[in-house]
């Protein structure tokens, strides 16, 4: 039996949106309830897509870093390059994948596409089979896609779900809250507490902190606070100068996402359980609804001919991810190889 | 415990709301997919694609955003717009609120009433013009297994993305709730869940910690709380239960499903089966002579009969043993329900 509780209301404090979250507990599946392999996303369901589902399991690899799935990509070429999602690679740390075939290949960086958030890797030859590219142009609301995810022969199918765009960029953040009644004509904003892993605390700044300076500017207010640190990415390393009591203090920090920092404070991204930390700042992204991890972002997503229509790239939130549409990863490909011959470690942002 | 007494409640309904006397619809979409358990193929998959896209316009544009308590959606189903939503996100009755239109043009509306049972609720867009509007489907033509489509604004209003997609299946459904794995998040509840001929099913509500699990208003739920919302009322539980109106006689049992017949566990003080001295562990087996072979079947033959009207009942002795037949006059359920507890904060 299902207990269905009533409604929440929870006092929020960002994102008031109506939807009421349910706790469900029951040992097993009802038998009033419709069997899970009959579901959207069930055994049955699936294995309609068909060869399309086996096209994409064909040419998507597992990527791992230090031994822990990070991210799958999708296969180029026969000659083992592979396209993945950059933000989801550490700087440092051994790349592996895995092949359709199970097979363990070593795997390695040859750049990184930071404005489409892609990574350029290198395998073996020869080890899983090419994505054919689809024109990402033909999809329209509602059309059936599938792709991997980060399970082994785990196909997830869905439909296209809403207008491809743009997802505007989200500068990194600090992870400081700033005392409201801060005096805006006086040098220096006070720290009034922290988000979850912040960086500002990592590193070392408190309560009562005022900060006086980012790079090289002085800053007086909130807003100009909020100015400067916009003007720099997540992961940007950014000089600032605080004053705690009469002494000045620098400090180098480096930015976080602001979904790492501030998701815990939003009712839907809560609700959603984990997403991609970098889901923002793309120029073109296709919406679909497959319930993806963010474990599974770097692989094809296809239609139900097995074309290639795109790459995803984010898990946005419980209804929605984004994927780069492949006339977008095609260019970013061709862009990274020239980089990776040039022995550029990463394409020149436009 | 709230859930409890939701539960038990939807069960009681479900018994009692059945036949209403509406014909499932005839023009279901003639895909071969949808005559299958399960999709086979890429070419059934295809059906289900083309049958969608075959009303999703019509749908999207009577669907709107609800911006008032928060941020949520509706279905505008009424040339003169009336919008069903979600009744945590209508709100109080007369509550002012914005319905914005898929194109972003804003416009006034005030919240009607709202089941706080089935959360459920409705608004009326104040602004005289013609709306674009879509059809609701009839109460319970909606079954496990059923193709259906979930629209809305999750997260809000956003023009560039534009309204937002889900597919999937009816996993199951009461009298109040349908449980689908259209995905659902923050802003889609009030959203409307369409049937594969474009006519709205459910209203989104609630979600679950799975993803692909989540909650839908029944029309049905609107349907029998219509008047009262209109007539901008709070509707509760107990509003729910006394507003159930029944043509067929009242015997007043209350019962469980018997190997026999069916089990009396309660009897109403002063029906006809008090009169009658039927005692609770009493089985009846049959009614006029027809078996009784489940609470719907006993649902059935009793409700073939109008008040004062007089029936046959065989019962299985608990007490005293052995069977016998018992003649029993129908009453008036209206004269046995439970007096009206004052209705909400209707203004």
């Amino acid at each position: 039996m299902i207990n269905v509780k009533h409604p929440l209301s929870l006092p929020l404090l960002i994102g008031l949106l109506a939807i009421s979250p349910t706790r469900l507990s029951f040992a097993q599946e009802s038998p009033d309830e419709l069997p899970s392999k009959l579901r959207l996303n069930g055994s049955e369901t699936v294995r309609a897509f068909g060869q399309g589902g086996e096209a994409a399991r064909l040419s998507t690899l597992v990527i791992l870093q230090e031994g822990k799935n990070v991210a799958l990509a999708t296969v180029l070429d026969p000659e083992g390059h592979l396209l993945t999602k950059s933000s989801e690679l550490e700087p440092k740390g051994t790349i592996s994948a895995i092949a359709p075939s199970g097979e363990k290949l070593e795997a390695t960086i040859l750049a990184r596409d930071p404005a489409n958030d892609l990574a350029l890797l290198k395998v073996a030859p020869g080890k899983a089979i090419p994505v054919e590219w689809g024109n990402p142009d033909n999809l329209s609301q509602g059309n059936w896609v599938a792709a991997m995810n980060d399970e082994a022969d785990s196909l997830m199918i869905g439909v296209i779900s809403a207008t491809r765009r743009e997802i505007k960029r989200r500068p990194g953040v600090l992870g400081v809250t700033l005392d409201p009644n801060d005096d805006p004509d006086e040098l220096g904003v006070a720290i009034d507490g922290f988000g979850p892993n912040s960086p500002a605390q990592k590193q070392g700044m408190q309560s009562g902190d005022l900060i006086i300076r980012v790079q090289s500017t002085d800053i007086r207010s909130r807003r100009e606070l909020a100015d400067q640190i916009s003007k720099f990415d997540p992961m940007d390393e950014v000089a600032i100068k605080i004053l705690r009591g009469e002494e000045g203090i620098p400090f180098t920090v480096t930015l976080n996402y602001k979904s790492n920092v501030f998701d815990m404070l939003d009712r839907n991204q809560r609700m959603s359980g984990k997403t991609s930390k970098r889901k923002a700042g793309f120029s073109d992204v296709i919406q679909h609804e497959l319930p993806l991890t963010p474990q599974a972002m770097g692989g094809p997503l296809v239609n139900l001919q097995g074309e290639a229509v795109g790459i995803n790239i984010a898990r946005a939130d419980r209804v929605t991810t984004f994927t780069l549409p492949a006339t977008v990863a095609i260019k970013a490909a061709g862009e990274l190889k020239k980089a990776a011959a040039n022995n550029a470690r990463s394409v020149p942002v436009q | 415990m709230q859930g409890l007494r939701r539960i038990s409640l939807t069960v009681v309904l479900f018994g009692i709301t059945a036949g209403t006397g509406e014909l499932p619809a005839n023009d279901a979409p003639a895909h071969p997919v949808f005559g299958k358990t399960a999709p086979e193929s890429p070419g059934d998959l295809l059906g289900i694609q083309k049958q969608v896209s075959s009303v999703l316009d019509k749908a999207k544009q009577a669907t709107v955003c609800i911006v008032g308590n928060g941020s949520g959606s509706g279905v505008i189903v009424s040339e003169d717009g009336l919008v069903l939503t979600a009744g945590h996100v209508s709100g109080d009755p007369g509550t002012k609120v914005h319905v914005v239109m898929p194109d972003g043009t804003k416009l006034e509306a005030e919240s009607l009433g709202r089941s706080t049972a089935a959360d459920s609720g409705l608004v009326r867009i104040t602004e005289k013009k013609k709306h674009p509007f879509v059809e609701i489907a009839p109460a319970a033509t909606l079954f496990r297994g059923d193709w259906i489509f979930a629209i809305g604004h999750p997260g809000g209003f956003d023009k560039d993305r534009g309204i937002v997609l889900r597919v999937g299946r009816v996993i199951h459904r009461s009298t109040n709730t349908i449980q689908s794995d259209c995905k659902l998040i923050g802003g889609d509840s009030g959203g409307p869940l369409f049937d594969m001929q474009g006519r709205v099913v459910g209203i989104h509500s609630r979600v679950s910690k799975k993803n692909e699990q989540n909650y839908h208003v029944t029309v049905r739920a609107f349907k029998r709380d219509w008047d009262r919302m209109l007539a901008r009322k709070v509707v509760t539980i107990d509003d729910s239960y006394a507003k159930i109106q029944r043509r067929g006689g009242f015997l007043g049992v209350k019962r469980i499903p018997h190997s026999k017949g069916i089990q009396i566990t309660g009897i109403v003080e002063n029906s006809p089966a008090a009169q009658s001295k039927l005692r609770a562990g009493d089985v009846i087996s049959r009614i006029d002579g027809k078996k009784v072979e489940s609470l719907n079947s006993f649902r059935t033959l009793i409700n073939g009969h109008g008040p004062g009207d007089k029936v046959l009942l065989d019962i299985l002795k608990r007490w005293e043993g052995g069977t016998k037949k018992v003649e029993v006059i129908l009453g008036n359920r209206n004269d046995f329900l439970p007096a009206k507890k004052p209705t909400g904060t209707g203004r």
